[in-house]
């Protein structure tokens, strides 16, 4: 039984009003680019455990995209999870899922990204729960 | 962790005085060893570390043409192990028999078996084994497609369990098929054993017909290179027992005769029979 369970962390970089988290965990070197995306393998699954999103300068929506072929010259990735950091309630965020979002490697094309979309273009960090298993 | 058993303890390796049978699918043949003792007990974890991969290493990769690892001791994205790695000795280490490969050692090392059972984080790490190393192993359909880490089966991810026979290198081969360069960590359960081969051919039979309580580790071994078969002769003076059906037992256990016959007499554990002079062997008279 294989399981992979780890953390990624993720900051907009206050310039766009949406686009992709890049993604940095203790796993993931770094050396020549943060990847911007989690491709699952062949046989395997990812599950997306909790979300967590923290920012007091303004509203954040982190949406969980999901594609059947990151190979294609466009890959098409289809949201399937939106969590809204709303700083009118609190500059904190957190959705921890009893059961997690699972998505699956059917071909081994398959990858999921997280993005984020800002009324205002502004700084948020993401911190997601994510586990490779089979 | 493992669970306990008649022969493995928690750690999955094989206790003092309990049996270990090695079967090579490709010649068909069984060693069943007693393992007379652990020469690590109390110290069976080796956390390795990081596999032995040097930054700009070529690497093969799953998207066509070759990669390279972006830093020391990273697995390139995409990519898997173009030649397959062996395990050079931690720094503390490195006064081991060969310089280039800790699990190596030669046939006069012959009382002397290595378990290994190694696991690779993160666990989505394809991990595949090549014996001797150079040798691909895993097979479909007798020899027409050569599988492994490279292709859509013929891996394990993760962890592997391996016996080291002395003389006979092990290539190990790893894969990456997401697209993350990933920092990795190896840990080593090993059983450095002191072992013996049973010269008592009844007690063999009973073994590999699993009438005796013994672990058996199946090496993917689906081709008989001549390396393994020349390794195996040197180190214990034979290539194995052939397994036979309870029917045959009569001519097994006299084709084991035989066999025990060419074993290394510094390796063969022999009967011992009783004698009346024998304290402890009392002999009762039947009235």
């Amino acid at each position: 039984m294989v399981s992979e369970l780890f953390t990624v962390y993720g900051e907009s970089d206050g310039v766009a009003v949406t686009d992709d988290f890049p993604l940095y965990a203790d796993l993931i070197d770094y050396t020549i680019a943060a990847p911007e995306y989690l491709r699952i393998p062949q046989g395997m699954k990812v599950k997306i455990w909790a979300i967590r999103v923290n920012g007091n300068l303004g509203d954040t929506a982190v949406t969980v995209n999901y594609t059947h072929d990151v190979t294609a010259g466009i890959p098409v990735y289809v949201a399937i999870n939106t969590d809204i950091l709303d700083n009118a309630v609190d500059s904190r965020f957190s959705d921890d899922y009893r059961k997690p979002i699972i998505l699956r490697g059917f071909a081994g094309t398959e990858a999921v990204k997280f993005t984020w979309t800002q009324p205002a273009a502004v700084v948020a960090n993401v911190e997601i729960d994510v586990e490779y298993c089979d | 962790m493992s669970y306990p058993s008649k022969t493995t303890d928690a750690f999955g390796l094989v206790e003092d005085n309990a049996y270990l049978t090695v079967f090579i699918p490709a010649s068909q043949l069984a060693i069943p060893f007693r393992v007379l003792a652990r020469h690590n007990r109390g110290g069976e974890i080796l956390n390795y570390g990081p596999l032995p991969i040097t930054a700009a290493e070529t690497w093969g990769s799953y998207d066509g043409g070759t990669t390279t690892a972006p830093a020391d001791d990273v697995i390139p994205s995409r990519g898997f192990t173009n030649t397959a790695k062996s395990f050079t000795p931690p720094a503390d280490m490195s006064t081991v028999y060969d310089s280039s490969d800790m699990w190596y050692i030669p046939y006069d090392f012959r009382e002397r078996l290595f378990h290994v059972k190694m696991e690779v984080t993160p666990s989505l790490t394809r991990c595949g084994v090549q014996i001797p190393k150079g040798q691909n192993q895993q097979r479909f359909q007798r020899d027409r497609a050569v599988l492994g880490v490279d292709k859509i089966s013929g891996f394990s991810r993760g962890s592997l369990e391996m016996i080291h026979f002395p003389e006979i290198r092990v290539g190990y081969t790893f894969g990456n098929d997401t697209n993350l360069d990933l920092f990795n960590t190896v840990k080593f359960t090993y059983g450095e054993y002191m072992i013996g081969i049973p010269g008592d051919a009844e007690l063999i039979y009973n073994i590999l017909d699993k009438r005796i309580p013994s672990h058996w580790v199946t090496l993917p071994i689906a081709t008989y290179d001549s390396a393994v078969k020349v390794g195996l002769q040197k180190d214990y003076g034979i290539e194995g027992f052939n397994m036979y059906s309870p029917e045959e037992r009569r001519y097994a256990i006299e084709e084991y005769q035989g066999i025990i016959e060419k074993v290394n007499k510094d390796i063969l554990i022999v009967k011992k029979v009783p004698t009346d002079s024998t304290p402890g062997n009392v002999i009762r008279r039947v009235r």
